[in-house]
């Protein structure tokens, strides 16, 4: 839209050197105004917040099942670009009422069903993701158990024949290093 | 040329190689388990991944071809755990009951996790997550799903070698699979029972359905006669489970091996394939003259060979209105069982219901066609049991026998004498030129123009050969041939058969006589031959196989005394009467899905 009302030559003048101009944003979960903005790239995810929070967001998945988890110690710092959290455009914002644990089988479930089945470490890895998580939560697996995990999630990223599998560790890494009790307790 | 660095070791390789193929050169082994030499390409598995300096991930040896100034490692630590988890994840997938599965110590998974995962499994055991389907319809082979790694070579395999595409990929995710059409039993789907995903199959998922038991049972039965016939691709590659190299010939060994193993009396299959040939080319002769000379237009040409059971099988399936096409001739498998329990029997005064005939075969559709309701010809079932090459080769192991160190010996007599004709019959190519052999002399009163009766144009590994034989100087009763060219020719592998086949049903191939191999390579390819197989191995067992017949003293199957000597005392005329009762069949159409 932007680019049609102002221009290219004002276009480029938004965004940063790495992450030029701006962006059609999805803002879903807990926001009072979920729904289709355009924002200029590069801003901070607290400014994010600021925006379209409800007062109590202690995390903002950006980039939806396949990106990164921002918790909110690391709001102010972290930017929304390639300089620092790449977005094709889902922002989900969860609040303190929401489990992570939850939110993370969701996303590995998704990707359990999702994942097309050819490879190995992206078909049986997002399956030892999702029963993994499930059986620490029941207190049968140890907690350290989850540090396994996060080495497979690692083999996933470099060892999957495409970008599904390969990005599964994104979500999964920055949830559980950021939100590890939740995980486990 | 490309240079590339692969683990600091510089190595030249052409445009195209896989870094699979270059670090190989190398003397460098990347472990595989989708991968084939066989099978076109599909990067699955990922044990193979390596390590690409400057790449962001790791990549498939097998799918990525060498680039210039590449710098590899193949052994890396990255590597390494990559590698790890792979193995570890493909068994917790797997039904690893290893002390009770047919496949142990042949197993390639086995063989990687004994590289690679010792000691505690890292992750949990998926298996009882999966509902599991061991499927034992077919009477060739059995499916267990609880044993597959969902690497597709039996998919591959069966699209690409055979376009028969009885099985394929359902499902995606955790739910992914390898089925059938509408998941039906293998028994009741468009199965060749060709055995090639069983051959290529890297674990226990698919294998033979084995008689070795039964077999076992009978000889120890002291009530029981049990006969044992070897097909001509056997004796090239059954060393090949026994420690020896591809294309060494082991006949004789292989002989009093079968006799020590117990077996009352150890004859050939070699000997029904020049029946074969006889019944064959009369039938041939018999065709084109009605064609030819009576102007018959039912008469039905080309005439298609018959020996091959997963062939017929296909056809049956995809070109049912060619099945008059095809030679009513049974397999030599077949026409020995009827033999068997009958002319066998009367000579040596048995009770044919106390004989029990087994046959060794190259084949794991011999098993279906042993089944098939047909065949009963003798009054019983002609053919008890069959078993692969593989099998004969567990049951040497079992007796205990040092295969190496056997003397040799001869196949016993009365259905035992053959001729080189009938032992190429286990290449593509084969059962053509040994009816040719006969055929031609048949006609003419003259061998076939060709040196030391090889006729080179319809040998090698070409998937569709033709060619043409000119007739000339013919016998008074075969005046109608003369000056005829005689158009004939020879596929093997079903994808080759498909092209002919096609062809023949849109009338645009002037053929006579089509011979048509199921499996690649014919026989010596064939699904219940020992594991791996390539086309190096394929092409030293066709070496083999033609050295075997260039060393019989007979060449031609008309010649074969037992052959003159059946028909006098026994079988009357060739296509006559009894013949007809006991050594030719009839063709069922089946849906085409």
């Amino acid at each position: 839209m932007m680019i049609i009302a102002r221009g290219p030559q004002e276009y480029v003048k938004l965004g940063t050197k790495d992450s030029r101009g701006s962006k059609v944003f999805s803002v879903s979960g807990d926001t009072p105004i979920p729904g289709i903005f355009e924002l200029e790239l590069g801003m901070t995810v607290q400014e994010f917040v600021n925006e379209f929070g409800d007062g109590d967001t202690k995390a903002v998945q950006v980039g939806g099942a396949s990106g990164f988890c921002v918790p909110r110690k690391k709001f102010t710092d972290t930017i929304i670009g390639f300089e620092g959290v790449p977005t094709g455009g889902s922002m989900k914002l969860f609040n303190s009422s929401r489990s992570m644990y939850n939110v993370l089988h969701n996303y590995l479930d998704f990707f359990t069903e999702e994942s097309c089945g050819q490879c190995t470490p992206c078909r049986v890895g997002c399956q030892q993701l999702l029963k993994g998580i499930e059986m620490v939560k029941k207190g049968e697996e140890k907690s350290t158990y989850l540090n396994e995990l996060v080495k497979l999630a690692d083999t996933m990223k470099v060892a999957s024949k495409c970008g599904l599998g390969q990005s599964v560790g994104n979500a999964f890494k920055s949830i559980v290093e950021n939100f590890r009790e939740e995980i486990i307790y | 040329m490309v240079t590339l660095k692969i683990n600091d070791h510089e190595v030249k390789a052409e445009e195209g190689t896989t870094v699979l193929a270059a670090a190989k050169s190398l003397g460098i082994n990347i472990p595989t388990l989708c991968n084939h030499a066989d099978l076109c390409v599909a990067g699955n598995c990922r044990v193979c991944v390596v390590e690409q300096k400057g790449a962001r991930t790791l990549i498939a040896s097998c799918a990525t071809p060498v680039s210039e100034g590449m710098e590899i490692h193949t052994n890396s630590l990255k590597v390494r755990n990559a590698r790890k988890h792979i193995v570890e994840l493909l068994l917790s997938e797997h039904n690893a009951d290893c002390t009770k599965c047919y496949k142990n110590q042949n197993c390639e998974l086995q063989t990687l996790a004994n590289e690679y995962s010792f000691g505690e499994h890292i992750f949990l055991d998926l298996t009882q997550g999966h509902n599991y389907v061991i499927d034992r319809s077919s009477p060739a082979f059995i499916k267990d799903d609880s044993k597959c790694i969902r690497c597709q070579r039996c998919v591959r395999t069966c699209s690409q070698l055979q376009h028969v595409s009885a099985i394929a990929v359902a499902n995606k995710g955790s739910h992914m699979k390898i089925s059938s059409f509408h998941e039906r039993p293998m028994s009741h789907v468009v199965c060749t029972n060709c055995g090639q995903c069983v051959n290529r199959c890297p674990t226990g998922a698919l294998t033979e359905k084995t008689y070795i038991d039964q077999v076992w049972d009978a000889i120890y039965d002291t009530d029981k006669h049990v006969v044992v016939q070897t097909a001509p691709a056997v004796r090239v590659a059954l060393g090949e489970d026994l420690g020896y190299d591809p294309g060494e010939r082991v006949t004789g060994k292989m002989v009093t091996a079968l006799k020590q193993l117990g077996f009352d009396s150890v004859l050939d299959t070699d000997f029904t394939a020049d029946l074969t040939i006889i019944e064959e080319g009369t039938e041939l002769l018999t065709r084109l003259k009605k064609a030819l000379v009576d102007g018959d237009k039912a008469t039905a040409l080309p005439m298609f060979t018959s020996c091959s059971p997963g062939w017929i099988k296909f056809i049956e399936h995809k070109y049912p209105h060619m099945l008059p096409n095809i030679s009513t001739c049974k397999s030599p498998q077949q026409m020995f069982g009827a033999l068997a329990k009958t002319f066998y029997a009367q000579k040596r005064g048995l009770d044919p219901s106390k004989v029990i005939s087994v046959s060794v075969m190259p084949c794991t559709a011999k098993k279906y066609e042993a089944d098939r309701p047909e065949m009963r010809s003798s009054g019983y079932k002609d053919i008890d049991f069959v078993l692969t090459t593989r099998e004969l080769a567990v049951m040497i192991k079992q007796a205990g026998i040092d295969f190496r160190t056997l003397a040799e010996d001869h196949y016993d007599s009365l259905m035992g004498i053959s001729s080189g004709a009938a032992v190429i019959f286990g290449a593509t190519g084969g059962v053509m030129e040994a009816a040719l052999r006969t055929a031609y002399e048949i006609v003419t009163g003259k061998p076939v123009p060709f040196k030391n009766l090889n006729i080179m144009p319809v040998r090698g590994m070409d998937g569709v050969k033709e060619a043409t034989i000119k007739i000339e100087g013919t016998l008074e009763d075969w005046r109608f041939l003369e000056g005829a060219e005689l158009k004939v020719a020879i596929a093997h592998g079903l994808v080759n058969a498909n092209k002919i086949a096609r062809a023949v049903s849109e009338g645009k191939a002037g053929y006579h006589f089509i011979e048509i191999m199921a499996c690649p390579g014919g026989c010596l390819g064939g699904g219940g031959q020992p594991i791996p197989t390539s086309a190096e191995i394929r092409q030293k067992r066709m070496e083999a196989i033609y050295a075997e017949d260039m060393q019989m003293d007979i060449r031609k199957s008309h010649e074969n005394p037992e052959i003159k000597a059946i028909y006098e005392e026994f079988l009357e005329a060739p296509n006559g009467h009894k013949a007809h009762e006991l050594l030719h069949t009839h063709y069922t159409e089946r849906e085409s899905y």
